[in-house]
């Protein structure tokens, strides 16, 4: 069972992939969600399913009886669940204020930081440096000292 | 329980003196910022005392998920360093930019909360948690500055790069814990030496788990591959946060690093050495040829902290008590360059705006000689010059790689640092030898002062009284392996 | 005692400005004290270390790194730190009048006795690590010195270029000397140096050599590196007579020579040494020819000493220790005394030109005394020190073999012919011949410009006079630590008469080429000046094509690497990881086994089913509501499985998320545009779908990899066993959580409370704008 649930996440894990390479923020966003959901599959699966055994100790006894899910996965999914939604419910106020700030949910026109390379010149070369064009022999010039 | 409670006291302290000044925020608004600012402070100083007066020896709580050792003290020492330096450096700036919200502290104090648990974590769901912890927080104050789209656009990017690194890091535990049946670092070094012992080869799906949480630390202290978000977010980060970012979180992921590699997988060197000296060596190298010709000064201390970043990672690659203690040194000091590097990058105004391209520090040694002697002082240490600090954290990992015998590593380190000098000269050259931009607005504010005095005195005379330092690295090595 | 001795200088340097504020003009005299002192201190150390002593001083410095501040004075140490303190004596009286009245003169001082402190430190130093701080306080200290007129664009770039060069290559000597402390197990060089045979058999050897000779070769000026010397020109005069003549450029040579018991002795060795040293030679001495500024040509007959030296060093025999010795005084004796009779004419007359110049001995009858006792050292006549240097030198080369001896003694003869050539040109050409016009009009110069050149040019002669002298205390004790061992007294012996033989006629014929050369000097540099044009490049050029290259190349990769587009990012990260996750499969192996198809309920295939179509669906819609809704059937069908596999409480939860998720999505989705704008193109959705297969693929098969092996069951056992007894819980999940895993519990209500905290902040902003002002936030 676990082999059919691993394509599953995997069929997930893709999904959620292509959606976050996405230029739309939403699709981001959905992609995301979808990989959360991944994950705790992910865990969930690693732990090996057991059909109809919820880990509980029946009132009257002091060990489960019989075989019983493993208990510590659903614990750490629990963990997980209840972080990817504090996540994704903040994720989505981000996005809203960006959507906000620039009027856009295309990421790639997100770009403030990395300014556009046609406005930015090449290096310029320091002062007093001989640029390659101009060439010149490798021996120096006679020069006055500015000490006196 | 009270004793586990007894173990965790400083970030119980933490926790409760941010939600109090939360409180104190909500109900008495606004013109509270200040106040909880100075508050904020109080309450780091005195975790800080808290931590430094808790007992060294190694005790754990929670049924061994958090660990306080002698390691987790040092690295949480210099967590809330960075993190009362840093409140300190954004009195005036908060109020300057129009960003004063008495959020603005609490959430640092939430996110230096998630730091200290990073470093304590003892198990890697509670690493998760505590990264979240840190993230969530850092990710609002990356966006904080509300008037700046660049501000909202780095907390994104930084939000969904973040996020994928997390989960990077989840997929990890969950392949980890799917192989050993626990995610415990406890019980998985014990596993793990048992497997070694028996000489067994791991399985696949160990192995790719701890790539994948290599991965996401990596991400995480912004290491080359997975560094492209460090130049975005620290430039469109208010200052006083790159400030931030540029040190605490970044040693709560190196300490996080090493704990996890050295800890749990501290068996498995042979599976992730190759690794971590390829990230090492790939961030040294791109971190000096990317800053070459960098005109904002903030994006060039992001390609600068790329590059310490590999330089500090020598040390974990060695694998050994001299790397770790290499590592912790590096990290304290980086720690006072860096802060102290910011510290003059806020002081960068004119005509009442922030100024941020390295050319206006043209002639600094002229309109403003005393600060451009500490800028002088950092930029040398960074390049690793003599007999600054920077040069003798340098040292340490070089000399615990060339022990470990990892020779090409050493030498691709010491030659990328000449690269690197060559853009902190620059700097030194743009100071002293160039004709004065527009001088800078004055006063910078007593504190600043005292920030880069401070900070500059320490970097120019560990030298002298290298001791504190590096017997408390010498302690915190000693105790990771010992534990 | 000897801690001290090497930091005064820094102490000294830093009250210097006071010093000079309080006694004024006449500081210099007072300042010189302290160079003085420490001549007279290390002097005391000659007669010990001529019988073969040796004396070493530790400190305790750096803790756990085995770096002590650790001193080692042999014949070696002790011979260069005489040179730095002595000639620093001078140095410090001749600034006091060359820079007289200029208002910076403070600051020079810093930086002038700072180096002389560095300088010592390099020379005295035991620990490789100490020798290593020292050496790059050298290079900073060069670069404030030759940066000293910074208002010259030409300086400013001299001391970059220094900086990068000597600071570079000392980067690199510390890795060879990292190499080398572990390969010999101790950074203390006097205790490297006893195991030459571990350092050799090390695998590490050509690595530690290749490095260690970067550091000096960058350091010594040796060719194709030569090129910062005389662009360090630039500095004021004492400086060039100090740092760039006699002192700070010799550490490579004194490094090489220190070096030479460890790591000698091997061809490669002897080959790097020896073809470098005579190449830079040969160019050195060649290219002095071309200039017309005395301190250029200077300059570069520094740059063919220091070849020379290095090739003396490389032949690795005693012959040649000896020859370096002799050079060594010889050379750091008349290049002192030059540079400031140089500096001297042109304080007095306003220009170095040796073409504008002619006639000054009348005026200025002092400088040239000293300039031309110097000269003749330099041109290796009877009786001066050169002489013997020169005698030694050609026996220790024709003692090299056929083949090898005539080419290496060809090469020293036209090295040395030519040296005389240019000793002619800044001694010959100012001071005789007729006066001419200069821009001022010659005097005398005052005492502290001529009592340093008058002193050191008596020294040559001296040295060359009482030569068993020199030999006993200086050059035979610094054999020995070039060898390793003092040599016998017949190895050491020093001659003015040889009688006779083939090293006489020799010296001759070199002293009749330099005539001849010196004769015919301005056809010989207008010939040179126009080859050289015809080349058109050199070093010089070239490093300023090297560094243009880094600049470009930098400005290359940051434009592919960080493009400022979130999906690039997103991509590398994605590749980058998929990539490694392969790598491990391919090299660690054992992925999952052959797929057996399990049971599956139908139940469980409508579940599975949902999911993936969900997923698919919100992957493939463009409508967002649609979108939104697939995502919720992801959720729900997660749930689903949750229920089917015994997990009800993850299930409930899951329900409870899940449509809050929705809600909360579409209450944000309601205020942006709902129509999709921004499209990829057909080749990026491509590019985007083979990455997410292969993601997926790789996922896949990993998850496969693990749950094919056995899963250690005993935590969950032992949580199940004392969930009863010890937290009286039923629920084994809920006992786990709130017992055994209460810190995450913990933490997770801090990640919600942070989440919604930080939630709140995000939309007071947004709010607190909205009513801040007009006109912010529009642009995007």
């Amino acid at each position: 069972m676990e082999n059919v649930l691993a394509i599953v996440v995997g069929i997930l894990v893709a999904c959620a992939t292509f959606l976050i390479l996405s230029r739309d923020l939403i699709r981001i966003l959905l992609g995301i969600a979808i990989l959360s959901n991944a994950a705790n599959l992910l865990i969930f699966t690693a732990g090996r399913v057991t059909r109809d055994a919820p880990p509980l100790v029946p009132g009257d006894l002091e060990v489960p009886a019989g075989a019983y899910a493993n208990p510590l996965p659903q614990a750490l999914i629990l963990t997980a669940i209840v972080i990817g939604f504090g996540l994704l419910a903040f994720a989505l106020v981000l996005s809203y204020r960006a959507y906000v700030a620039m009027r856009t949910v295309d990421v790639d026109a997100m770009r403030e930081a990395e300014p556009p390379y046609p406005d930015q010149s090449p290096p310029t070369g320091e002062d007093g440096r001989q640029t390659p064009l101009r060439r010149r022999g490798a021996a120096g010039t006679p020069t006055r000292e500015a000490a006196q | 329980m009270t004793y586990d409670l007894a173990t965790i006291i400083p970030e119980l302290f933490l926790v409760v003196a941010a939600t109090v000044l939360l409180m104190l925020g909500v109900f008495r608004g606004q013109q509270s910022t200040q106040l909880v600012l100075g508050l904020s402070v109080v309450a780091v100083v005195v975790t800080l005392a808290l931590v430094w007066l808790a007992p060294a020896e190694r005790a754990a709580a929670f049924g061994g998920l958090y660990v306080h050792d002698g390691f987790a003290g040092f690295m949480k020492g210099l967590i809330l360093t960075a993190a009362a330096l840093c409140l300190v450096m954004s009195w005036r700036y908060i109020e300057r930019e129009n960003m004063a919200r008495f959020e603005f502290p609490v959430l640092m104090l939430y996110a230096t909360v998630g730091m200290l648990m990073m470093v304590s974590a003892n198990d890697l769901i509670s690493l998760y948690v505590g990264l979240e912890l840190q993230n969530l927080s850092l990710y609002v104050i990356a966006a904080f500055r509300r008037d700046a789209i660049r501000s909202t656009e780095s907390g994104l990017k930084y939000f969904i790069l973040s996020s994928l690194s997390s989960g990077l890091l989840l997929y990890g535990a969950s392949m980890v814990y799917g192989f050993a049946g626990t995610t415990s670092f406890g019980d998985l070094a014990a596993i793990f030496a048992q497997a070694q012992a028996a000489g067994e080869t791991p399985s696949v799906g160990l192995v790719v788990g701890v790539v994948f949480v290599i991965a996401g630390l990596a991400f995480k202290v912004s290491a080359v591959p997975f560094h492209m978000w460090t130049p975005d977010v620290y430039e469109g980060a208010p200052t006083a946060v790159t400030a931030f970012f540029s040190t605490a979180p970044k040693t709560a992921a190196i300490a996080l690093f090493v704990r996890v590699m050295m800890g749990p997988f501290g068996d498995l060197t042979a599976q992730w050495q190759q690794v971590l000296v390829a990230i090492s060596i790939l961030s040294m190298v791109l971190g000096a040829f990317a800053a070459i010709n960098q005109r904002n000064i903030k994006r060039m201390m992001a390609y600068s902290s790329i590059g310490h970043v590999g330089y500090a990672l020598i040390g974990l690659a060695s694998g050994t008590e001299a790397g770790i203690r290499g590592l912790a040194v590096y990290m304290a000091i980086y720690l006072f360059m860096n802060i102290g590097t910011f510290a003059v990058i806020l002081c960068m105004r004119q005509k009442d705006r922030m100024v941020e391209q390295i050319d206006d520090l043209r002639g600094l040694s002229r309109t403003h000689p005393m600060m451009a002697l500490a800028m002088g002082i950092f930029m040398f240490s960074m390049a690793g010059i003599p007999p600054l600090a920077g040069f003798f954290g340098k040292i340490y990992v070089f000399l615990a790689a060339v022990e470990a015998e990892l020779y090409t590593l050493a030498v691709i380190g010491v030659l990328s640092s000449v690269v690197a000098a060559f853009y902190y000269l620059r700097i030194v050259k743009l100071m002293y030898f160039d004709e004065p931009a527009e001088a800078f607005d004055t006063p910078f504010g007593r504190e600043m002062s005292l920030v880069m005095g401070a900070t500059g005195l320490i970097t120019l005379l560990f030298f002298v009284f290298p001791n504190p330092i590096v017997d408390g690295a010498e302690a915190a090595a000693a105790a990771l392996l010992a534990g | 005692m000897m801690l001290p001795a090497v930091i005064s200088g820094f102490a000294l340097g830093a009250v210097a400005p006071w010093v000079v504020r309080a006694v004024g003009a006449r500081a210099h005299w007072l300042l010189a004290v302290l160079p003085a002192v420490l001549f007279v201190y290390f002097a005391g150390f000659l007669p010990g270390v001529a019988e073969g002593q040796v004396y070493r001083f530790a400190t305790e410095w750096v803790p756990g790194l085995g770096v002590t501040l650790s001193f080692y004075v042999d014949g070696l140490a002790l011979l260069f730190a005489l040179l730095i303190s002595g000639i620093g004596t001078f140095i410090v009286i001749y600034t006091g009048g060359y820079l007289h009245g200029h208002e910076q003169i403070g600051r020079f001082y810093v930086y002038l006795l700072s180096f002389m402190a560095s300088m010592l430190g390099v020379v005295l130093a035991d620990n490789a690590i100490t020798l290593f701080v020292f050496w790059e306080l050298t290079s900073l200290t060069s670069f404030l010195l030759i940066g000293f007129n910074h208002e010259e664009s030409r300086s400013r770039r001299a001391a970059v270029q220094a900086l990068i060069v000597t600071g570079g290559g000392g980067l690199a000597l510390l890795a060879g000397l990292l190499l080398m402390g572990a390969v010999g197990g101790t950074l203390e060089i006097s205790e490297l140096m006893t195991q030459p045979e571990v350092l050799h058999g090390s695998p590490l050897y050509t690595a530690m050599v290749i490095l260690v000779l970067a550091g000096a070769f960058s350091k010594s000026a040796q060719f194709p590196l030569h090129f910062w010397l005389p662009n360090a020109m630039e500095a004021p005069t004492p400086v060039s007579a100090y740092l760039h003549s006699s002192t700070m450029v010799k550490a490579g040579v004194y490094l090489v020579a220190r070096m030479s018991p460890g790591l000698g002795g091997s061809e490669l060795w002897f080959y790097a040494l020896v073809i470098f040293g005579a190449v830079t030679m040969l160019t050195g001495a060649l290219l002095a020819l071309r200039q017309t500024d005395l301190k250029l040509v200077l300059a570069y007959t520094t740059v063919a000493g220091l070849g020379t030296l290095v090739m003396l060093i490389g032949l690795s025999a005693p012959l040649g220790y000896k020859a370096a010795a002799v050079f060594l005084i010889t050379h750091a004796l008349y290049k002192g005394c030059l540079f400031m009779s140089a500096g001297a004419v042109d304080h007095e007359t306003g220009t170095r030109n040796p073409l504008e110049l002619g006639g000054l001995r009348g005026a200025m009858p002092i400088t040239f005394a000293a300039a031309a006792l110097a000269g003749l050292s330099m041109s290796g006549i009877v009786p001066f020190i050169g002489f013997i240097g020169k005698e030694v030198m050609y026996e220790a080369t024709l003692h090299l073999g056929p083949v090898g001896g005539v080419v290496l003694t060809i090469a020293t003869i036209a090295g040395n012919a030519l040296t005389i050539v240019a000793a002619g040109v800044v001694v010959l050409r100012p001071f005789f011949g007729e006066r001419r016009k200069t821009p001022k009009h010659p005097h005398e110069a005052p005492v502290e410009l001529y009592l340093g050149p008058c002193v050191l040019a008596g020294l040559g002669l001296l040295a060359g006079i009482a030569y068993p002298l020199t030999q006993d205390s200086l050059t035979a004790p610094m054999m020995g630590s070039m060898a390793g061992t003092m040599p016998d007294h017949r190895a050491a012996e020093l001659y003015l008469w040889h009688g006779l033989k083939l090293p006489l006629f020799l010296s001759l014929l070199t002293l009749g080429l330099g005539i001849a050369g010196y004769v015919y000097w301005d056809r010989i540099r207008e010939s040179l000046a126009a080859t050289l044009r015809a080349i058109g490049w050199g070093p010089d050029l070239g490093y300023d094509q090297v560094i243009a290259g880094v600049e470009w190349l930098s400005f290359r990769q940051v434009r592919v690497q960080q493009t400022g587009y979130l999906r690039h990012y997103l991509i590398v990260t994605f590749t980058v990881f998929a990539a490694f996750v392969v790598w491990t499969l391919m090299t660690v192996g054992g992925g999952p086994s052959a797929f057996e198809m399990p049971a599956v309920r139908l139940t469980e295939w409508v579940a599975l089913g949902l999911m993936v179509m969900g997923a698919g669906a919100a992957t493939l819609v463009y409508s967002r509501i649609a979108a939104i809704a697939a995502i919720g059937v992801v959720g729900y069908a997660v749930a689903l499985i949750f229920v089917m596999f015994s997990a009800p409480d993850l299930a409930f939860t899951q329900f409870m998320v899940e449509t809050l998720t929705v809600v909360i999505l579409v209450l944000v989705l309601m205020r942006v545009p709902l129509e999709v704008r921004a499209f990829r193109g057909l080749g990026a959705r491509i590019r985007d779908a083979v990455i997410s297969i292969a993601v997926g693929v790789v996922f896949t098969l990993v998850l496969m990899g693990v749950v094919q092996g056995d899963l250690d069951l005993r935590l969950s056992e032992y949580f199940a066993e004392t969930s009863v007894p010890v937290a009286h819980g039923h629920n084994i999940v809920n006992v786990i959580l709130v017992d055994f895993r209460a810190l995450d519990t913990l933490g997770e209500i801090f990640v919600v409370t942070v989440a919604g905290l930080s939630t709140f902040a995000l939309v007071r902003l947004a709010l607190f704008k909205r009513k801040g002002g007009a006109g912010e936030g529009g642009g995007a």
